[in-house]
Order: C-alpha cells, then sequence, then structure tokens
C-alpha cells in the first residue's frame, strides 16, 4: 500500500509533501497490486516492501534507497526522484477535479474523486487549503479518519502567529504527527 | 450639586482639556484658564512637599480641594500623574463617585484611542460626547 | 515536606541565602570564606554567595538518601531542591505545539481593555508607517485577513469535533456562508452576532454586515483630518478572508455611517462585494 500525501495552498503552490506505505495487508484481492500490471515508476514500493520516502532523517525523497529500486530499471538513481516527480504532477493534476466538485458540495471529504493509473486521488477541503492523498487501495473509513488528524495538526501550525497559509511546513513534528496518523489508519 | 467645569491637567502641568458646564462662573479666556491651571499645579506641587515627617506607607499627595465663595474645587491625582479638577457649586456631595467615573471614561475613550499622544490636547470626540452625557445627569 | 513547599515558587532570596550562611558559620563551618567577623551588609553577603551557593549543591546530593532530615536541612536545602522541580516542570512546559491540546482555550475571554490597548497600539504603530488613510485601512485590512483565516479553520474543526459529525460539511452557498459569518464568526471574535445582515438595495452583489457598537472600536475617536478612516477595516480583512476561505472571492470594505443614525453615532457597515465569479456560480446552482 502506497500512498502520496500533498498539501497545495490557497495560490495552488505546493507547502508539503510526504510518501509513505501502510503495513496493513490490502483488503481483498480487488485491489491494485502495485508491482504486476502497471509500469513500476509510478510506484513507490520495491519488490521487498521497503518505504522509498523515508529514512532515518524523515527526508521525502532520499537518493540512497535507490538502489533497492536499482532492480527494476537500471537508473538507480533517479527512480526515486521522478516517482515523486510523478505523485506531484497527478496531485497537482487533480486540483481541476477538485474545485469543480467543492463548488457544488459542502462536504469536507471528497473521496475517489480522480484516477490515474493505479492512484486513486481522494482530497480533503477544510478551506482553502486543500489536502490531497494519492492511494492505490480503497479505504474510505481509513482515510477519512486519516484526513481529520492532519486536519487538527495542520489548524495547529496555522494557529502558530509566525506560520503564514503560504509557507511551506517544515516541521518534523508535524510530519511525525502525520506518520503516527497514518499508522493507526491506514 | 452643580459642576461648573472640567479640567484635565497633564503630568507635566500643561492644560490638555477644560470644558464649562454651567454659565455659573464667568467664562473665562483660555489664556487665563491655563495660567490658572499651571498655578493649580505648582501649589499641589508644592503642598505635596509640605509634610515634614510622612507617615510611612502613606502616600503624600498635595492640594486636594479648594473653596471660594459660592462654589469650590477638587483635585484628583491618577497614579501615573494626570489631574483632574472638577470645578462644582457648594454644598457638594458624591463627588469621589463622580472623579471615578470621569477617570473611567478618561481611560477608555483616550488612552484607548489610538488617535491620542500622551500630553498633548485632547482631542476626541467620544471623551467628550461621553463626559456630556455624565455631566448632563448630574447637573439635571 | 511542608516547609519546603514553602521555598517551592520563589528561588532562595539573599535572606535565606544570608541565613544559611549564618547557620552554617554558627554550627560547623571552620573553612567560611569570610574575614570579616561580622558579615551584615549586603555587600558582603553578595559576595560570598558563590562559596554559599556551592556548599548547597554538594550537600544536596546527600538529599534523596537523607530521610530522616531534621527541619534545619529540610529548611536549607528545600530551597535548591525545588528549583529542580521547578526546573523539570518547565521542562515539561515545553510541550510540541501538535502536542498540545486545542480545545483548551475554547471557552477562555481575553479582557476587552488589554486588547483595546493592543488595538491601539497596532493602529499608532501602523499609522507611523503609512503615508495615507487608504494605505492604513489596506495595513488593518491584512491584519485582519491573517487572523480570519485562523479563525475559520478553527471554527471549522472544532464544530467537527463538538457535534462529531462523520462527515463533515461546510457552508458553500452565499447566503449561509453570510449567516455563518454574520452569527457565528461573529460570536466567537465578538461574543455576540452582528446586528444586521442586509442585502444592498442598489446592486445584486453587494451585501451588508452591519454592527451598531463594535467592542473593537468603541473606544477610538477619529480625528476630523481623517474622517473617511474606519478602523473597523480590520474587521473587513477578517470577513474578507473568512469568504476567500470558502471559496467567495470578495472584496470587502469597512464604512462609519454613525453621522446618519443619531441613536447609535458607532455604527458601521461592513461592505461585501463579492466577486462576479460567485455571482455566476449562485445562478449555475440555482435558488
Amino acid at each position: 500500500m502506497s500512498f502520496y500525501l500533498a498539501i497545495v495552498s490557497p495560490l495552488d503552490s505546493p507547502l508539503f509533501e510526504l510518501s509513505f506505505t501502510s503495513s496493513k495487508p490490502s483488503q481483498g484481492s480487488s485491489s491494485t497490486s502495485s508491482t504486476s500490471s502497471f509500469p513500476s515508476w509510478s510506484t513507490f514500493t520495491a519488490t521487498n516492501g521497503s518505504d522509498l520516502g523515508t529514512d532515518g532523517l524523515g527526508t521525502v525523497n532520499n537518493n540512497k534507497v535507490g538502489g533497492t529500486l536499482g532492480l527494476l530499471s537500471g537508473e538507480s538513481k533517479t527512480i526515486p526522484e521522478k516517482n515523486r516527480a510523478i505523485c506531484q504532477m497527478i496531485a497537482h493534476k487533480s486540483l481541476d477535479s477538485v474545485e469543480e466538485i467543492m463548488e457544488s458540495t459542502g462536504n469536507l471529504y471528497l473521496k475517489n474523486i480522480d484516477r490515474h493509473n493505479e492512484w486513486i486521488v481522494s482530497a480533503f477541503i477544510a478551506t482553502n487549503v486543500k489536502f490531497i492523498l494519492l492511494h492505490d487501495i480503497k479505504n474510505d473509513e481509513g482515510i477519512r479518519l486519516f484526513f481529520l488528524d492532519i486536519w487538527e495538526s495542520y489548524v495547529k501550525v496555522l494557529l502558530n502567529p509566525f506560520h503564514t497559509v503560504n509557507t511551506p511546513i517544515r516541521s518534523s513534528a508535524f510530519e511525525n504527527k502525520i506518520r503516527a496518523s497514518a499508522k493507526r489508519n491506514l | 450639586m452643580t459642576i461648573h467645569g472640567l479640567w484635565v491637567i497633564s503630568k507635566a502641568g500643561g492644560l490638555v482639556f477644560s470644558r464649562s458646564y454651567s454659565d455659573v462662573l464667568p467664562p473665562q479666556p483660555v489664556n487665563t484658564i491655563l495660567t490658572l491651571a499651571g498655578i493649580l499645579h505648582g501649589i499641589h506641587a508644592i503642598t505635596a512637599k509640605l509634610t515634614p515627617t510622612p507617615i510611612p506607607g502613606v502616600p503624600v499627595s498635595g492640594l486636594e480641594s479648594f473653596e471660594a465663595e459660592g462654589w469650590g474645587g477638587k483635585v484628583f491625582l491618577t497614579p501615573t500623574g494626570t489631574k483632574f479638577v472638577v470645578l462644582h457649586s457648594l454644598p457638594q456631595a458624591g463627588l469621589d463617585e463622580l472623579l471615578r467615573r470621569i477617570y473611567e471614561i478618561y481611560s477608555d475613550a483616550v488612552m484607548k484611542n489610538p488617535f491620542h499622544t500622551p500630553e498633548m490636547p485632547i482631542n476626541s470626540s467620544l471623551f467628550e460626547s461621553k463626559l456630556q452625557t455624565l455631566m448632563s445627569s448630574v447637573n439635571a | 515536606m511542608s516547609q519546603s513547599i514553602g521555598y517551592s515558587t520563589t528561588p532562595p532570596t539573599s535572606s535565606s541565602r544570608f541565613s544559611l550562611q549564618s547557620i552554617t558559620s554558627s554550627s560547623s563551618s571552620s573553612n567560611t570564606t569570610t574575614n570579616t567577623p561580622n558579615p551584615p551588609s549586603l555587600y558582603s553577603t553578595t559576595n560570598q554567595n558563590p562559596s554559599s551557593n556551592r556548599r548547597e549543591s554538594a550537600r544536596s546530593n546527600i538529599i534523596p538518601s537523607g530521610q530522616g532530615n531534621s527541619s534545619l536541612q529540610q529548611q536549607i536545602f528545600g530551597s535548591n531542591n525545588n528549583l529542580i522541580i521547578q526546573q523539570q516542570q518547565q521542562q515539561q512546559q515545553y510541550v510540541n505545539i501538535l502536542d498540545r491540546p486545542l480545545n483548551k482555550s475554547k471557552n477562555s475571554e481575553i479582557a476587552l481593555s488589554s486588547w483595546a490597548f493592543m488595538f491601539s497600539e497596532i493602529i499608532s504603530y501602523s499609522q507611523s508607517r503609512v503615508d495615507s488613510v487608504t494605505d492604513l485601512e489596506k495595513r488593518l485590512s491584512s491584519l485582519g485577513y491573517q487572523v480570519g483565516q485562523r479563525i475559520l479553520s478553527l471554527i471549522l474543526l472544532r464544530n467537527t469535533q463538538t457535534l462529531n459529525l462523520k462527515d463533515p460539511k461546510r457552508e458553500y452557498r452565499l447566503i449561509p456562508i453570510l449567516q455563518f459569518i454574520h452569527t457565528q464568526i461573529y460570536k466567537f471574535i465578538f461574543g455576540k452576532s452582528a446586528d444586521g445582515l442586509e442585502k444592498s438595495s442598489e446592486s445584486e452583489d453587494e451585501y451588508m454586515l452591519i454592527s451598531n457598537e463594535s467592542p473593537l472600536t468603541q473606544f477610538i475617536s477619529v480625528p476630523k483630518d481623517m474622517s473617511d478612516l474606519s478602523c473597523e477595516a480590520f474587521t473587513a480583512g477578517l470577513v474578507e478572508s473568512v469568504l476567500d476561505g470558502l471559496d467567495l472571492p470578495a472584496r470587502v470594505t469597512a464604512h462609519w455611517v454613525g453621522d446618519q443614525y443619531p441613536d447609535t453615532p458607532q455604527r458601521t457597515v461592513i461592505l461585501i462585494k463579492l466577486d462576479g465569479k460567485v455571482m455566476d456560480r449562485e445562478e449555475v446552482l440555482g435558488k
């Protein structure tokens, strides 16, 4: 199970991104296997299940782990970078759909609004800051709880007078919160 | 009791506000009031120094009131040194309460007004209108 | 412990240090650094503080094991002990903002006076950095805008959490949003809802929020040469950011209309002029 979370400012600039995997087993066989039927460049998980998004320091894109993916393409160093870029593009591409849908609904949680290959896009609109989550299995309830969690964390960050809506979030504590919530809910 | 007028004297002794609320006392030119306020400030400062052995713990204050034929004045000194002087008819009652009310209006309408410069003449329509209401309720 | 609790709130004062020194010098010590036999002056006390401190810290090592300390020792060392506890408490207070409960301050209010003084300073500060009334209003408005962004997020989150909504919602139609501002937002900030919400009779895309006496600016009287300034520009910016946050771009301005209403001389109108896009969308969504 791979996930990619992006928080996008009202000016459509990226505020925060994080890719992570979950350890929970997939729900049933209907979920898309991330390595079999789709091009390998669009996945985050190597065959051994290692998480490409993390290392000990919590940086999102780290080329060190590229080595594990070297088996897949041969261009070991560029793979995580490429994956990250693709996820960024998918997330921002889906902004159009998000804006279209939010005009006519009062729901904060917009589930499964877009698809791109094996990625499903869900979004959460609290105010004019958008949380976009790319996931490869359906898990509506878990994702809803996850969104509510990160929303609370985000509001706490926002209440900091030294933070503005358009400031990228660099707090490692925020990242840890999200990882913890992902572990609980996803 | 009738209130004839109110002066506000700044810490430095300058008259920053003066209004007349009755026509019992003959109106004075502004310069005269300025001089009178300056004299009052001086007397207040001198009287504050006249106690030879002040009782420890009790703050030494200056002139508190003065009386003339048919009218008098009461001085109220704030902790920050601003003086309110009320000119009133005799006999008087409830002056302390009135001065507290004036102080409250001053704190609200003058000190919380961003367009007021401390120690400068008070130029607040809110202050004037609130005082007017207060005084007409007393004088009525 | 009761004796040592007495020390816990205050760090050891010079007098307690002094008493410590006199006690030690009288009871046991031959190694005091005093050369003068009688050190009553403040100067000599402060001078000898380092040595007495060292002694305190050296002895404090004994304390954890010492159950049967005499009351005298407790008195002396209690202060030191409790200092350590204080430090620990202080460290515990440095909790990450993300771990702090969000609703602790839910029902707390701040004194109007403290706000009034701060707002007064904000205006004076801004005024010294602008050239014109328009710029001053812009500055106040942008400050209000930042406040509004935070308040909107917080209110939405709290509403969701208190009602424990499974599927949280927000308003997305024009009129409910305006009512949300009129009641909920105003109540959150000012403790009461706005005094009126009206639609402009002149144009379709203008709405007005009316307050007869705003707590924010009730103590302010604007000098005559700046008579077109309204310090409610702060509220206008706040309203604008809430509208923006709910995807209703608008231009919001504040206007003082007290001269037309003798009963409420501080009456202010927050004029909301909605973006054309909003009106188009409302038309598509229908009534």
